[in-house]
């Protein structure tokens, strides 16, 4: 490297700048925040690249395999949050098995040991060990501000009191849905409640992490700036007093009621104290007796998380009807057509929707009426025309109502449609004009779920999604196409496409491996039931330069059924996996 | 650009149909062609076993007893042509076996060993979907994936349900419901039914 070649270098970059001073572009770029123009002004030449690799405050890496610690540091060493993520979407349905991979050991030291301004941290999908945390925290107790261990697993209660009793600047401890081994009850809370004075948001919510109502009511009491307390099961009787406590709480979730059979079957909730301030909320195991506790406070409700409920369709209506003003809504297909018409008449301000598939396997337990079909989609989509973001598992579905949705619901960023197997027959096949007619109306959409069935969408209709799906950067499309001509089809389009999900598609390996060349922007690949041949060496048609192949067989007892196997292919600047538990085969790189 | 569409529509609407169709007429291809083969391999069989014990039996009776007969005697016949098969047991001979890129030689290896693994070669082959557009991974092969948490959730609303006193070791404790006392790793579902 000579003085002259940098001389050229820097010639270069200023004549790039466009004559935009340093100090200027510094300025400029601390309001681009968005991580797809940053990308596109590191584009623009060396000198931007630097200066945006300089002021880059937050890196999401999606796929952890992707690249390593060490070339995120040369590329990004002033990052103060990062976002990772390892195991893939399927592992949140029980489809990947435990040994997969995606240990965040590598990662934490990397990052202890340099990303000096380093104050948050979101481990997503992966193992995380009580070694790492110690490591962490050795490094970075005086600098986090917020340790996300989400849908983690691998480390003990006892890291979490380490994590306490450490990180006196903590504002969020978030470990929602994670495994988390319990070593010694619920000190880590005592901990917490007594070290740390500014904690703004608490989440174990969906753990088995037992929680003591004293503890808890003392974490409130000191921790003065708690907006968000999510937590696991605890009897709301004992939490009267965390809450009179709790002035400044806005979201709470988790608590339990008593069992049908326990004394207290005659307790009243209807004046239960809530304060004023709360405005989400989520009750664990909450019945038909006990949701006179939301009455008082459903008409201020932004958000209602009703999916771990025990409330038949009947009891949503009777809730629902008395929250207009909530902008998020989660519950089970157990609220049914009917309880989505009371949605669309009364939520005009919904935002976001999740409809979650109900108990359809043992029969008799979920609620007769909790169906959900056409009906209740064309309702929601004339009624809610704020929706965003919007999830929903239907039992039957229609042309007319996907088109509904593409007609009324022009502000989806995010659709995404299971069609359940529990009925026998449903009312139209195909529905690709249906889909088509969606993806032409919303087009903001930027993440596409198609689950259905065979015969509901045609190779014909993924040649409509390859069409009119400009700006789809994730998609999951489930029992879709009767040939390799329909993927092959789709790949022609989706010229935004980076990550792809498909299960239980005929598609061949050939076919598969032609999509992902010729779809343009995918990154990421994950495919779960198709046509596998003998060897998988049809996958080698999509072999390239720093494209990983992963071929995924879970049964190591025996051989593994077709429909089991899987497929992970993804981009990487780090070469091939080092770590491959006998479950994964890499296939390219070889070596 | 409306009726482009009908056309549109009326085509998919064909092709759907069609497909069906095809599907149908395979089937009806191997019904025949199932059927077409018992019927003649069972004609001698039902002679040979109906008809000098009956000779005043009717032929609708005939025909109804063929009916209920058939998967039996399919099974004979086919026990039948596998002992004719194996008759020639003694023989032996060198055997040559390519497989996943390796090769295995046998000098003396039985002839009905070898029918045998002719059979399991030929009978993995058809299973393999490879060749086959209309082997599709069914429906109740990759049942609809459930949510992690979901199913934790309705584990525990089921048996909330259902059992009387599901958590009997919770007696003595006070307020903590038992489910948390397994201590057992997060994942295991059935952490209520454990305890006992």
């Amino acid at each position: 490297m000579g003085g002259e070649a940098e001389a050229g270098e820097r010639q270069l970059g200023r004549v790039l700048s466009f004559g935009i001073p340093d100090t200027a572009l510094g300025l400029v770029m601390g309001y681009v925040e968005d991580p797809w123009d940053r990308d596109a002004i590191s584009l623009v030449c060396r000198h931007w690249c630097r200066v945006d690799a300089l002021s880059r405050k937050h890196v999401t890496v999606a796929m952890a395999y992707s690249t390593t610690p060490e070339r995120l540091f040369r590329r990004f060493p002033c990052l103060e949050s990062l976002k990772l993520k390892a195991k893939p979407r399927a592992a949140m349905f029980n489809l990947i098995s435990d040994d997969w991979g995606g240990s965040a050991s590598p990662w934490i030291r990397q990052l202890s040991a340099t990303f000096h301004f380093l104050k948050k941290l979101h481990l997503r999908r992966m193992i995380v060990s009580d070694d790492d945390i110690s490591v962490l925290v050795r490094a970075k107790a005086h600098m986090l501000v917020s340790l996300k261990l989400d849908r983690c697993s691998g480390f003990s209660t006892p890291s979490l009191a380490l994590v306490a009793r450490s990180c006196k600047k903590l504002e969020t401890l978030f470990l929602e849905e994670s495994a988390i081994a319990e070593n010694e009850n619920d000190e880590w809370i005592r901990e917490l409640a007594t070290n740390n004075s500014v904690l703004e948001t608490l989440n174990f919510y969906l753990t088995d992490l037992r929680a003591s109502p004293e503890y808890l009511t003392l974490l409130v009491r000191n921790c003065q700036r708690l907006k968000t307390l999510k937590i696991s099961e605890c009897l709301m009787p004992d939490l009267t007093g965390l809450f009179r406590t709790a002035q400044t709480l806005q979201e709470f979730a988790g608590g339990s009621f008593e069992e049908p059979d326990q004394q207290a079957v005659n307790r009243n909730y209807e004046s239960y104290y809530f304060p004023p301030s709360l405005h989400r909320l989520g009750l664990l195991y909450m019945g038909t007796k006990e949701m006179q506790i939301l009455f008082p406070y459903s008409a201020a409700l932004k958000k209602l998380d009703l999916q771990f409920t025990f409330l038949n369709t009947e009891d949503h209506c009777h809730i629902v009807q008395r929250c207009p003003n909530l902008e998020t809504l989660e519950v089970r297909d157990v609220i049914g057509d009917r309880g989505l018409q009371v949605v669309a008449q009364t939520c005009k301000k919904l935002q976001r929707l999740r409809v979650e598939r109900g108990d359809d396997e043992h029969g008799g337990l979920e609620d007769e009426q909790g169906r959900i079909s056409q009906v209740g989609v064309m309702a929601v989509a004339q009624g809610c025309p704020e929706l965003t973001y919007w999830a929903i598992h239907v039992s039957d579905i229609t042309n007319a109502a996907l088109e509904a949705v593409g007609t009324f619901s022009r502000n989806l960023n995010d659709f995404r449609l299971v069609l359940l197997d529990r009925e026998a027959h449903i009312t139209e096949l195909p529905l690709d004009n249906g889909v088509r007619a969606l993806l032409r109306g919303c087009t903001k959409l930027r993440r596409f779920a198609f689950y259905v069935r065979p015969g509901v969408l045609t190779d014909v209709g993924l040649g409509y999604v390859g069409e009119f799906s400009k700006n789809i950067r994730y998609m999951l499309l489930g029992n879709v196409g009767e040939s390799d001509n329909g993927i092959l089809q789709l790949s022609r389009g989706c010229p935004s496409l980076q990550k792809l999900e498909l299960r239980g598609c005929l598609f061949s390996e050939h076919a598969l491996a032609m999509a992902a060349l010729q779809l343009k922007s995918l990154r990421y690949l994950w495919v779960q039931g198709y046509r596998a041949s003998p060897t998988g060496a049809d996958l080698m048609a999509m072999v390239r330069p720093f494209w990983n192949i992963e071929f995924i067989a879970p049964n190591q007892d025996g051989p593994c059924p077709d429909f089991k196997k899987q497929i992970l292919a993804y981009y990487s600047l780090a070469g091939r996996r080092t770590d491959c538990p006998p479950s994964v085969t890499p296939l390219y790189p070889a070596f | 650009m409306a009726a482009a569409e009908q056309q549109q529509q009326a085509a998919n609407k064909a092709a759907g149909g069609s497909r069906f169709a095809v599907t149908c007429g395979l089937l009806r291809q191997y019904m025949k062609e199932q059927g077409g083969n018992g019927a003649l391999r069972l004609a001698p069989a039902v002679a040979m076993g109906l008809v000098p014990g009956a000779d005043a039996a009717e032929g609708t009776e005939e025909r109804k007893a063929v009916l209920e007969l058939f998967p039996q005697q399919a099974g004979t016949l086919k026990d039948e042509q596998q002992r004719k098969r194996k008759e020639p047991a003694d023989e032996r001979a060198p055997l040559t076996i390519f497989y996943g890129g390796k090769m295995v030689v046998f000098d003396d290896f039985p002839a009905e060993k070898a029918e045998e693994l002719m059979q399991l070669a030929g009978s993995s082959n058809a299973a393999a979907p490879g060749q086959n557009a209309l082997a599709q991974p069914s429906l109740t092969d990759m049942p609809i994936a459930r949510k992690a948490s979901l199913k934790r959730f309705l584990e525990k609303r089921k048996n909330r349900l259902t059992a009387g006193d599901p958590y009997p070791a919770a007696a003595n404790e006070s307020s903590k419901p038992a489910v948390k006392d397994e201590g057992a790793p997060w994942l295991s579902v059935n952490s209520a039914l454990s305890l006992s």
